[in-house]
């Protein structure tokens, strides 16, 4: 459909390479028409050529040494830098001696919640016929008994862009509250769980990682809302999962 | 109190494209920021014509990439936003320092060096010459689509702005180019193709 179009967005685009090949071959008809515009055409077209042929192309070896002082701190300053970090240094030694060695990524209410959550995956995950209590062609009445059970609403994430769909759900206790449990799949048959849970405490707290028992576990606090994602899958693309889910609270 | 939003999702029926979409969102980042790379400094060069300036920028482009890594919505295109970031760093540091206002002669004499004929030497001079009379927003847009080598939606995102938007000041910026090379007061060029 190219009746929209203007001549000159044809000419424009046909510069750019933007057309399709119906309006491309419109472009050629109208240019074979019109002597004048042909000319202009050519002439658009070359400053284009012109322009990108005289700019330089870095080589390979340049624009990985930039990437490379990119991912390094910079030098300039470096004095209060290095006296900052020795500051955090001495406060991280401060922090390990006085935390218990014993889960320690695993630390603190959440880090209690993200515990249970590692633990319900670990259960339900090798369930073949019942990982969940009600299943994603139920969704509506899932989220509903769901919502109604932790008292606020809730509603299973999709995670289709990321190639995973809801098996279902089920309801946990977390603590002395209730909470959520939806299982999602790929085509591959990997398996990841999300628990949430309605907390009484509202404060928000970022992504936190635990790997353990080959899973490995993201979990947050947005709000009273507290969220754990497990799986056994490498950190990538469970970042990516725990991001798209952390995008859909907005 | 606060709920999951609503959000589309892909049916199942098409769950074979959202593997795919999965696949290419393992490879993401690093290698979406390695092939964009070379159009970044191409660009962030085409904007400062210089060297040195266009490796600044985009060093600290991909610093604050790395540092924003997290921000960046997955299974989107990285160029764009790398795109925008590096225009934003150039707005801010560049534009408003007047040391880096006017472009040296000689600068344009090394510009011109890829050229194999004296007339192309001449062209290419004066086209960049041009460049330097029309207005930034219609410089950036150009160049975006021409040097950094976005598509139109792309571009549009990248500068903020709409396609429709983006697609006139191309057009715009063009047409000045054309109406200073054919100007009187500049050299008399005529087109080799």
């Amino acid at each position: 459909m190219t009746e929209g179009k203007s001549i000159e967005d044809l000419i424009q685009q046909g510069i750019d390479n933007e057309l399709t090949p119906e309006e491309r071959q419109e472009l050629d008809d109208y240019l074979k028409a019109h002597p004048e515009e042909a000319k202009r055409y050519q002439s658009l077209s070359h400053q284009s050529d012109l322009i990108k042929a005289s700019v330089p192309v870095p080589s390979p070896e340049h624009l990985a040494q930039l990437k490379a002082n990119a991912a390094r701190p910079r030098r300039i300053n470096s004095m209060p830098r290095i006296a900052a970090s020795l500051a955090i240094f001495a406060v991280g030694i401060a922090l390990g001696l006085s935390i218990p060695r014993k889960d320690k990524g695993f630390n603190g209410d959440l880090g209690i919640f993200a515990q249970q959550a590692h633990a319900a995956h670990a259960l339900y995950v090798s369930e073949v016929l019942h990982p969940v209590e009600v299943v994603a062609a139920e969704r509506d009445h899932l989220q509903t008994w769901l919502s109604n059970r932790l008292g606020a609403a809730i509603i299973a994430p999709k995670l289709g862009q990321t190639g995973f769909s809801l098996i279902g759900g089920r309801l946990l206790p977390a603590g002395d509250k209730a909470s959520a449990l939806f299982m999602y799949e790929n085509a591959q048959g990997d398996r990841i769980s999300l628990l949430a849970t309605h907390s009484a405490k509202d404060q928000s707290q970022s992504f936190r990682f635990h790997e353990t028992g080959g899973y490995l576990t993201i979990f947050w606090q947005d709000g009273p809302w507290r969220y754990s994602l497990v799986g056994g899958l490498p950190r990538e693309p469970m970042d990516e999962i725990a991001r798209t889910i952390h995008g859909q609270l907005l | 109190m606060q709920q999951w939003g609503k959000s589309i999702d892909l049916p199942p029926s098409i769950s074979i494209t959202s593997q795919i979409t999965f696949m290419s969102l393992r490879l993401s980042f690093d290698k979406q920021l390695e092939e964009a790379l070379p159009d970044l400094w191409r660009y962030a060069w085409s904007l400062t014509r210089d060297r040195d300036s266009a490796d600044d920028l985009v060093q600290d482009c991909v610093e604050r990439a790395l540092r924003k890594r997290l921000l960046w919505f997955p299974g989107r295109s990285l160029k764009p936003w790398l795109t925008k970031i590096l225009l934003n760093l150039f707005r801010d540091q560049w534009r408003h320092n007047a040391r880096h206002q006017t472009v040296a002669l000689d600068q344009l004499n090394n510009i011109a060096e890829i050229a194999a004929s004296p007339h192309e030497r001449l062209e290419v001079k004066e086209i960049w010459r041009a460049l330097d009379k029309i207005p930034s927003e219609q410089k950036e847009a150009l160049l975006c689509v021409v040097i950094a080598g976005l598509s139109y939606s792309d571009a549009a995102e990248a500068l903020d702005i709409p396609k429709g938007t983006l697609m006139s000041r191309i057009a715009r910026a063009r047409s000045k180019l054309k109406t200073e090379m054919d100007s009187p007061t500049s050299p008399k060029i005529r087109s080799v193709t």
